[in-house]
């Protein structure tokens, strides 16, 4: 499948979820007056979520905390 | 009979049988562990007297030991049919002991009966890393059971404290004062939960297991600790933090990591959050949420890994970037690894979804709504670490390298089997969990239509920015530094210089010992050069013959005094 084809269907899925939300209630829980939740809300949850963790990841965590794999047993020397 | 003592019977006899009994023996005592787990009546507490007042509750049943009691069962069987070819008897006895301590925490009321199976499961587990008899298996496995040492005993002195207060059942101590035994027995329990940064042994650990042992280590550790969470430390805030910042902790090294375990290893820290994170929260809703992750958590972590593990068994690698193509070479197990991936990302109709939304929604309902957008933010991270990335890359992109070096056994599949039929079971029919959830008044309905199209446009959602950037999320061979680096390389290193200078004194002190020893020993063979005499102290060096005197001295001397003595008598006589 190329990316094209995958896009496509993650945007005809998020069509679905948002136009079934418009269409239904909020339901599930109790949502209370000022606590807004907008339509689409999960899906730029599900986006921009995913962006931040993947930024957070591999552009912040990895650089800083991935070292060589014999890291702990550099020099043959033993770590315990 | 206690469920557990038939798990731990089943573990001596596993151990002392021909390997075909076994494989009949190791799936049937743990059956016949649930059968009596199920038929346990809630309300009942057994009890033995022991010294002076203090009585053992070995055998108190409510409504939150049931349905942990009843999970562990499963989980044993399911981990016995998995098991069941194994050659190792070893391995056999410390698996059913190990699941044996489980239910025996369980069902324990008092505190000795609790740390006393708690010690269990620390002593038995660590086997099930040391008997996969590599070099790093056995350096993990010496690191894993000096931590778990050192929880069990701050938990140990936590409960003598309580002891020493009269407190001997186990029971809710948030209310209590916060005192020391409170913090011991937060710490000693927090580590068995892999609370950041009490988290290392885990990641450490689990992923260098046995294939087997892998599957039970997944379930039982961290779930008892769950179940001691939800029992002693339910509506203390400082959990709810802790779970949802472990939440995503977890799900942030699983995007980095390589190594399919150890990737499964940061998901159970991060599924564990939630649970932790309900415990926190406290009402009654959060505490089922949390009860019903944990069961959730147990059935589709315990198939991922035995599916990671049936990989392994057959193609002997554990890296993601070394594998590829697997949907082909290995299609059932595909088909259970896509099952436990959609169940551990909450996707409707899998048993996650019913079970890790109720958390999610307490936190809502409870006034959180910070917390809930963390949790919303670990399942994304969920679902784009194990469905998409290990899914992918595992199992759907093209890579013929992978070859299968050996055949899968046929109970490996029958387990994977039950695993996947009791994760779409409970996803279909989510009652089938929620009548046996212990706290009252649970009004949750997870097939509302919003929620449910709010997750499918959560996973929509979370597929894009993967595909964008999909070059990128392939991981590369590399260790992740976690907390384990303090105790690995600083600490390592203060004990090492220690060590050294506590060697070099102990070196020179014997060299001391040695040099005057010697010299005493000298002066000892002559007593004559105490006396520092000139003829002597003309040499430099002692030899023996410059302390010879000529025979006509000493004759000279016996003759002198024996004519003084004749002289001497003749002039008396006279």
């Amino acid at each position: 499948m190329d990316k094209k084809k995958a896009y496509a269907i993650c945007v005809l899925f998020m069509i679905i979820g948002v136009a079934a939300e418009v269409v239904c209630d909020h339901g599930g829980y109790e949502v209370p007056a000022w606590w807004p939740l907008p339509y689409g809300l999960s899906a730029g949850m599900g986006f921009l979520g995913c962006w931040v963790l993947i930024i957070v990841a591999k552009l912040i965590m990895a650089p800083l905390l991935q070292r060589e794999p014999d890291y702990y047993n550099e020099g043959g020397e033993e770590d315990d | 009979m206690h469920p557990g003592l038939i798990l731990i019977l089943t573990g001596i006899v596993a151990c002392i049988v021909p390997s075909a009994l076994r494989k009949i023996v190791l799936p049937l005592g743990p059956i016949a562990a649930l059968v009596v787990a199920l038929g346990m009546n809630v309300g009942t507490d057994l009890t033995m007297p022991f010294v002076k007042d203090y009585v053992f509750h070995f055998y108190h049943v409510d409504k939150l030991s049931y349905v942990f009691c009843m999970i562990f069962s499963i989980m044993a069987a399911v981990g016995g049919i998995y098991s069941c070819h194994n050659k190792d008897r070893m391995e056999a006895l410390c698996a059913m002991a190990y699941a044996g301590g489980a239910l025996g925490v369980t069902l324990a009321g008092d505190w000795l009966t609790f740390i006393f199976f708690w010690e269990l499961l620390a002593v038995t587990s660590v086997f099930l890393v040391w008997l996969n008899r590599t070099p790093d298996s056995r350096k993990a496995a010496f690191r894993y059971i000096l931590v778990h040492m050192l929880g069990g005993n701050l938990l140990l002195a936590g409960i003598f404290l309580k002891l020493s207060q009269g407190q001997s059942l186990v029971a809710n101590i948030v209310g209590g004062p916060h005192d020391a035994a409170f913090w011991l027995i937060v710490v000693g329990i927090g580590l068995n939960a892999a609370i950041p940064p009490l988290n290392a042994w885990l990641v450490d650990a689990y992923p260098e297991s046995t294939i087997t042992g892998g599957v039970f280590m997944s379930s039982f550790t961290t779930k008892v600790a769950v179940y001691a969470l939800i029992r002693v430390l339910a509506g203390d805030q400082l959990l709810m933090w802790l779970g949802a910042f472990m939440a995503l902790y977890g799900a942030c090294y699983a995007i980095m990591e390589n190594d399919m375990r150890r990737l499964l290893s940061y998901h159970i820290v991060s599924q564990v959050g939630f649970m932790v994170c309900g415990v926190g929260i406290g009402t009654d809703m959060a505490l089922n949420g949390a009860s019903a992750h944990a069961f959730s958590h147990i059935l589709y972590k315990s198939l991922l890994f035995m599916c990671t593990g049936a990989i392994i068994y057959a193609t002997g690698i554990r890296k993601i970037n070394q594998l590829g193509g697997m949907a082909k070479k290995m299609p059932f197990v595909a088909f259970c690894f896509f099952i436990a991936a959609f169940s551990i990302s909450g996707v409707p109709l899998f048993n996650g979804f019913i079970s890790k939304t109720i958390t999610i929604a307490a936190a809502f309902e409870a006034g959180h709504h910070t917390v809930y957008e963390l949790l919303e933010l670990a399942s994304v991270g969920t679902f784009l670490s194990i469905t998409l990335k290990m899914g992918y890359f595992i199992f759907l992109r093209k890579y013929e390298d992978v070859k299968l070096i050996a055949e899968v056994p046929k109970n490996m599949y029958v387990a994977m089997g039950i695993g996947a039929a009791l994760c779409t079971l409970y996803g279909v029919m989510p009652d089938l969990l929620y009548r046996y959830l212990p706290f009252p008044g649970l009004n949750y309905h997870p097939f509302e239509p919003t929620h449910v199209f709010g997750y499918m446009q959560i996973f929509a959602a979370t597929t894009i920015p993967f595909i964008m950037f999909l070059p990128r999320m392939e991981p590369h061979t590399a260790l992740s530094l976690d907390t384990d680096w303090f105790y690995r390389k600083p600490l390592a290193f203060i004990i090492y210089r220690l060590s050294a200078l506590s060697c070099a004194l102990s070196t020179a002190l014997s060299m001391a010992w040695g040099a005057g020893t010697t010299k005493v020993m000298k002066l000892t063979e002559n007593p004559m050069e105490f006396l520092d005499a000139k003829p002597f102290r003309k040499r430099n060096r002692f030899y023996a013959r410059n302390y010879r005197t000529a025979i006509a001295d000493p004759t000279m001397i016996i003759l002198t005094v024996l004519v003084s003595i004749i002289g001497f008598l003749l002039t008396r006589l006279k």
